[in-house]
């Protein structure tokens, strides 16, 4: 997760499609900059296009379980679903 | 002037001629090892199904990126992203069970809690956000 804001923009993050070593390559929709996560880093780093050489800030999250993330935090929202 | 003088005279300006020719085709040689200034490398493209092709010299020149390892792809413009996620509360007939068997990617950002169905975003991969002011994309 991350932040999409740059110079006081919001950007429109979207998938380029691409993967390089089978991980997505971001891509933003204002700029047409490609985002990418380096390893060893938190952050996405532009690799290509107008904001080549800046970050986007990683944002810490949760992956997991759903019953172990609502347990925790009981007044989550959650993403409606168009399967359930 | 007798013959002696005049040959040493020659023989001067021979050394002298020697000299010159000898500085010159050294200064002609430091010329010829000068570093030659090479040319920056690229530009390197990427071209995606429809035809478009994409600049990604920086990627290569500065983090040494290998287009080798890059797949196909259709496009960025070929699966947008979510871009006006509802989110639905404790007590919503929707809400899932706290036993649900599902995983989500979730955040607490400044006391709001907010969890996506890896489900849900995994057809468009990535789904932006906003808490207020503040945007954030969510990426599977």
């Amino acid at each position: 997760m991350y932040s999409r804001e740059i110079d006081g923009r919001a950007l429109t993050i979207t998938t380029s499609g691409w993967t390089y070593y089978n991980q997505h390559m971001l891509f933003d929709h204002e700029t047409e900059s490609f985002w990418f996560h380096m390893e060893g880093t938190n952050d996405l780093t532009c690799v290509a296009g107008h904001y080549a050489g800046r970050k986007l800030r990683g944002v810490p999250s949760h992956y997991g379980p759903w019953h172990v993330w609502v347990a925790e935090h009981p007044d989550s929202k959650i993403l409606k679903s168009q399967q359930r | 002037m007798d013959r002696l003088s005049a040959s040493r005279t020659r023989r001067r300006a021979s050394r002298a001629l020697l000299s010159i020719v000898i500085a010159l085709a050294i200064s002609g040689c430091s010329f010829a090892t000068d570093p030659v200034e090479e040319p920056p490398p690229g530009p390197f493209y990427i071209q995606d199904a429809t035809g478009r092709r994409w600049d990604f010299t920086y990627a290569i020149v500065h983090y040494e990126f290998d287009l080798s390892h890059f797949g196909t792809s259709k496009g960025p413009y070929a699966r947008p992203p979510i871009t006006d996620p509802v989110m639905v509360s404790p007590g919503d007939r929707s809400y899932p069970p706290e036993d649900a068997t599902l995983q989500v990617l979730a955040v607490d950002f400044g006391g709001e809690r907010r969890a996506y169905g890896i489900a849900d975003i995994i057809r468009n991969e990535v789904l932006d956000d906003g808490f207020g002011d503040v945007h954030l994309a969510v990426a599977y």
